[in-house]
């Protein structure tokens, strides 16, 4: 029997060792042998629960199954123990999750013929089997349920046998876990489906993912909004009755959910250099503050990076939901400033946002200027009660050590600030080296999460109780968007993340649109497309100016009144 | 029905098997020659791939089971052989199909073997233009054998199957239910009795207006006007659409057009050569309208497309300069093939060159989104390349085309986890499986792509330092691409041709002193011809850093400026005669263009 390794895995989150002793764990890694009847027509292999309990039962059943399938019973003596993990896509080895997720299916990558894994509750009360000839392992969705009930706070060891020829059990792998945390995720996750592409998009959809199971509903879709661009969806509180979408093009306008009601709303007003863009819903649901920005992509020709977003020109605006109104977020150091990336800390008193000093001429030229931009968090404080905002306080300054901010994202408990951390710039998107890092608002300790890749790490949203944080991740081919879900304790430790499962284990290897700004939501949504196109056809009710004597610097005007180049196209991802 | 059933005899059928096996042969025989380029060109329209989410797509609206059906067999295309078979046996079926149901109907003999003959080759006119889709076939056959269905019996338990699969029908084939549904109105019309006319014409018109109700509020996210026309033919070309409209009119029509009486049995005698005359005139005159309709510049610029998708590019160069077009895709092609084979400088002129700069670089824009990634690809400028396949896919989907170029870019990238996916995307194709398997090597052998001919090659000449990509003017990453890399001869040759072309001859002679640095031992023929236009116009010649202009060429200049000479004195200088003789110079084109 091995020696039980003196130290928690590194991916066991803190919760796990409460109320356990060593020996408790050690009786859990290691006392599950391996006398696992397999049989030839038992899809899902004796599908079902084999409780602990019937130990009387259970010798009988399973020599009669022996019997009647002519197969030797496996002992430890007739297949190999492989010392080492088995590869599996996705990588769900030892990773945390919510006890309300759906089934993590995955596919073994490793040889064999046949293939059979048991995953079992820590109690040892609830067992799942299944055998595949392909590699996929689908779990039942029913038992599934019933598994991460029973394993709630504990996890479930999954094992994994691999079969060569006449099916005869040949090897066995280290068994992995699945950590279940006692906190559940907020049930639907809302995404944008976009191919990670250049200029061109053609369908864009929005669409509801319930998390607790596969099923994947439009919210919106552009083919019935005459193929106009949809994006930035954003959530006030998580809230599935609350919520707002752009649209740009014939239908265009900030289509703003209340309780059930679109309301279509045009909030581009003189003084503003763009569009409204990034929304951070605030968290009384009576402003939404927007960056207004003039975007533009440029394209590298070396290898080594692809696209570079950055915006000619950007401002904060913060609308005011009950009175239609905007008000430019100005003071003195504004102007000298391209501002974007707003977002409300969990009581509204601030307003979090990145800023970068307009000092680098025309960027767009030289590669070597564009590395310059970079953006710092800072934050002005707001009286939710009258609508004033005060002096700009810097809270990270990250250009003073070469770096760049994106997507703030304040947890609920006001605690924590994660954002997305480049080199340079102001979209990471197209950064490999972006990664999440998290600022403790209490102590101001900065820390680089360990949930990160070699890939680009960013649009990261935090789920309703603040347990889970969801981000998009290229690290499974490097361009297209992945949404995982990571939990985070309230210490600030965070368990292996993991990508939001699907029904097909294979939908990532073959799928090449982008999971576009991932948002946890904490029920379903019920408005659907047909909705907004309802919407769509009545008139967009045109935002008011709060101050008329707001004007943009000089500047600005001129970058905001550059034209783009013929074919050039919005940035949508 | 009993006495349309009598007048077929055994001789007619021999007649009607004839001309539908006759109109099989010719049509077979077009696409197997002629008209191959239209099977390539379609099969390049799309790929199909045995993935569930790519399937999964055609079964969200009306129309997209059709439309699988018809990307299914138009896979089949890759080969031509095998296509051209397929193509004409779906061409002929209309005219099967309604042989039998000229059965049912009151057809008579004098007119039957025209009317069932008329949608095939309504089709295969139509068919001719390359943007006419097996979709659309399959969707006139489907009604017909439908209505076959439909007609098959008066009887009550036939025509209520018939409106009870008509919403199947309509969910398969789209708006041609529509189609059906008015040839189901007049044949009702004209065959059934009493008061079952108004009762079975009311019930499908009520019922179609219901699943379009239906189908746009509460089934299918689908606008109004796509639910009414989603997947009828729709070509950008006056000749089809008329034919669209015709064989529309037609196929509704006709139960009422079949319902005209006439028998070859009460004809003279001396007039039944007519059963044979009639149809081999129609046969005659779908001739002509094909010949008419024939554009041989459209078949060679795709025949050359082909070449160039297939990387041949030497024989891309021979059969341009054996086919010229006077085409802007054509000639860009040419240009391609001829950085491809280095030899854009070499020979250049060997043939049109029409447009000037333009055939240099494809503007952006979503009618040349197919073909621009080439040149990038050529001259070394890969992450353009890549954004043009990917935009082209992001585009129209799936094209056996961009996907390849997207593995080839994503390789020579070193990005190997993505060439991997578009790799497993075509290694669940039918036939581009093969070549997915022959490019999967190199993702896991990484160092085998340098030594790789082709892609090494295109490792060479990329560029070493970064910057960013002019997408209006991409000339301008010429100079830039050959600063980056000193060694990216493809780039410079373009760049030289760029200026040679814009008969900017003073730069392009200035640049000469670098081409000792990227390693030429002799001027390229072209250059040299510029150098002689500078020497002619400065009286000096310029700085060539050792290299010399050769006595070939000197010699032809000298033949040249008499010629022009000679012929400007006698007032007979016309471009045709210098181009017989010179017409592969850059001084014919900087004279005549």
């Amino acid at each position: 029997m091995p020696i039980l390794p003196s130290v928690r895995h590194p991916h066991m989150p803190l919760w796990m060792l409460v109320g356990k002793n060593k020996c408790q764990l050690f009786d859990y890694y290691f006392n599950f042998t391996a006398q696992i009847p397999f049989r030839h027509n038992d899809k899902e292999s004796m599908t079902g629960i084999i409780n602990i309990k019937y130990k009387v039962i259970q010798p009988v059943f399973l020599v009669i199954l022996l019997l009647l399938a002519g197969c030797e019973a496996m002992t430890n003596e007739n297949f190999q123990k492989i010392n080492s993990l088995p590869v599996i896509e996705p990588d769900y080895i030892n990773v945390t999750i919510p006890p309300n997720i759906a089934p993590l299916n995955f596919i073994v990558r490793e040889n064999g013929r046949r293939f059979f894994v048991v995953a079992e509750s820590e109690k040892g009360d609830y067992k799942i089997k299944i055998r595949s000839g392909n590699g996929k392992i689908c779990f039942p969705m029913k038992k599934w349920r019933k598994l991460t009930r029973n394993s709630m706070g504990g996890r479930i060891t999954v094992r994994i046998f691999l079969s060569g020829e006449q099916d005869k059990i040949t090897k066995e792998y280290q068994p992995f876990s699945f950590y279940v945390a006692p906190e559940p995720v907020d049930s639907y996750l809302a995404y944008r489906l976009i191919y990670p592409g250049y200029y061109c998009w053609s369908n864009l959809r929005i669409v509801q993912r319930c998390v607790e199971n596969f099923s994947e509903k439009s919210i919106i879709e552009n083919q019935v909004l005459d193929m106009n661009c949809i994006n930035c969806h954003s959530f006030c509180n998580n809230r599935p009755d609350r919520f707002m979408v752009h649209v740009r093009g014939s239908k265009g306008g900030t289509y703003v959910v209340s309780d059930g009601k679109i309301e279509r709303k045009d909030l581009k007003i003189d003084p503003m250099p763009g569009s409204a863009t990034y929304p951070s819903w605030h968290p009384s649901g009576k402003y939404i503050a927007f960056s207004s920005n003039q975007v533009r992509q440029t394209f590298y020709a070396n290898p080594s990076k692809s696209i570079e977003v950055f915006d000619l020109v950007s401002d904060l605006i913060i609308y005011n939901m009950e009175k239609n109104s905007i008000t430019m977020v100005r003071d003195d150091d504004t102007t000298k400033y391209l501002e974007t990336f707003p977002c409300w800390s969990d009581d509204g008193r601030y307003l979090y946002f990145c800023r970068a000093p307009q000092n680098v001429e025309e960027p767009w030229r030289d590669p070597e200027k564009m590395e310059l931009i970079k953006y710092s968090l800072v934050r002005v404080p707001f009286n939710p009660e009258t609508g004033v905002y005060g002096k700009t306080e810097m809270v990270y300054d990250a250009a003073a050590e070469g770096k760049s901010v994106s997507f703030p994202r304040v947890s609920p408990d006001g605690n924590f600030i994660v954002f997305t951390l480049a080199a340079h710039g102001t979209f990471p998107i197209w950064h490999r080296e972006a990664d999440l890092y998290i600022l403790n608002l209490q102590t101001g300790e900065l820390k680089k999460m360990d949930i990160n890749s070699e890939e680009t790490e960013s649009w990261h949203e935090w789920s309703s109780n603040g347990r889970w944080l969801v981000f998009s991740s290229k690290r499974l081919d490097g361009r297209s968007s992945r949404p995982f879900y990571v939990y985070f304790d309230s210490r600030g430790n965070t368990g292996k993340p993991f990508v939001l499962p699907q029904k097909d284990p294979e939908r990532y290897i073959t799928m090449l649109e982008s999971f576009n700004l991932p948002q946890p939501v904490n029920g379903k949504i019920k408005v659907d497309p047909r909705d907004f196109v309802v919407s769509s056809k009545s008139q967009s009710v045109r935002a008011i100016a709060e101050n008329l004597a707001d004007s943009l610097p000089e500047w600005k005007k001129e970058r905001a009144e550059m034209k783009r180049n013929p074919g050039e196209r919005p940035i949508h991802e | 029905m009993q006495k349309s059933r009598s007048i077929s005899g055994k001789f007619n059928e021999f007649d009607v098997w004839l001309f539908i096996a006759v109109f099989f042969i010719s049509s077979f025989v077009f696409f197997i020659s002629a008209g191959s380029y239209i099977l390539f060109f379609q099969e390049q329209q799309h790929l199909f791939v045995y993935l569930p989410d790519f399937l999964s797509k055609f079964f969200v609206k009306p129309g997209g089971p059709l439309e699988l059906a018809g990307e299914f067999f138009t896979q089949f295309y890759f080969s031509t052989l095998t296509g051209s078979i397929i193509l004409s046996l779906i061409l002929s079926l209309p005219a099967v199909v309604l042989h039998f149901v000229n059965r049912r109907l009151k057809t008579g003999n004098l007119y039957s073997i025209v009317l069932l003959l008329i949608p095939s080759l309504a089709l295969f006119l139509m068919q001719s233009h390359y943007y006419h889709t097996m979709t659309y076939n399959l969707g006139y056959l489907l009604v017909l054998l439908y209505f076959l269905f439909a007609s098959s019996s008066e009887s009550r338990k036939v025509q209520v199957a018939t409106l009870i699969i008509y919403p199947l029908f309509y969910y398969i084939t789209g708006a041609y239910a529509f189609i059906f549904a008015g040839l189901y109105i007049i044949y009702t019309l004209f065959y059934s009795k009493g008061i079952r006319k108004l009762y079975y014409t009311l019930l499908i018109a009520a019922l179609t207006g219901v699943l379009l109700i239906v189908s746009e509020s509460k089934i299918f996210l689908i606008p109004l006007k796509q639910l009414l026309t989603y997947p009828l033919p729709s070509v950008n070309n006056t000749t089809h659409r008329y034919l669209t409209v015709f064989l529309n009119g037609f196929v509704i029509l006709y139960p009422a057009v079949s319902y005209v009486p006439g028998s070859w049995k009460t004809m003279k005698p001396a007039l039944k050569i007519l059963r044979y005359a009639i149809p081999a005139f129609i046969y005659i005159l779908a001739g002509i309208m094909l010949i008419t309709r024939y554009n041989p510049d459209v078949a060679r610029v795709i025949n050359l497309e082909k070449l160039v998708f297939d990387e041949k590019w030497s024989e891309a160069v021979t059969y341009y300069e054996k086919y010229p077009s006077r085409n802007l895709i054509g000639q860009y092609f040419y240009n391609v093939s001829l950085t491809e084979t280095d030899q854009l400088c070499e020979r250049m002129f060997f043939s049109h060159q029409d447009f000037g700069v333009k055939s240099l670089f494809l503007p952006w824009d979503d009618e040349h989104l197919n073909w621009g990634s080439h040149v990038f690809y050529a001259i070394g400028l890969i992450n353009e390349a890549h954004r043009w396949a990917y935009e082209e896919l992001v585009v129209y989907g799936y094209r056996p085309h961009n996907l390849k170029m997207l593995v080839k870019t994503n390789i020579i990238n070193g990005n190997s986890r993505m060439a991997k996916k578009y790799i497993g995307i075509l290694k669940k194709t039918l036939f581009y499986k093969r070549w997915a398997e022959d490019y999967e090597k190199f993702t896991v052998d990484t160092t085998s792509i340098k030594t790789d001919p082709v892609l090494g090659k295109k490792i060479e000449i990329m560029p070493h330092d970064n910057f960013f990509i002019f997408l209006d003017s991409p000339e301008e990453n010429l100079p830039l691409l050959v600063e980056s890399n000193p060694g990216n001869r493809r780039a410079f040759e373009y760049l030289m041709a760029w200026l040679l072309l814009s008969k900017d001859v003073e730069t392009a002679v200035m640049n000469i002193p670098k081409m000792k640095e990227l390693g030429y031992t002799k001027l390229p023929r072209h250059i040299e011809e510029a150098v002689m236009i500078y020497y002619n116009s400065k009286r000096v010649m310029p700085d060539m850093k050792g290299l010399a202009v050769s006595y070939a060429t000197t010699e032809r200049f000298s033949r040249y400026v008499a010629t022009y000479s000679a012929l400007r004195q006698r007032a007979a200088l016309t471009k045709d005669k210098m181009e017989s003789e010179f017409g592969n110079t850059y001084w014919f084109y900087f004279h005549f263009y």
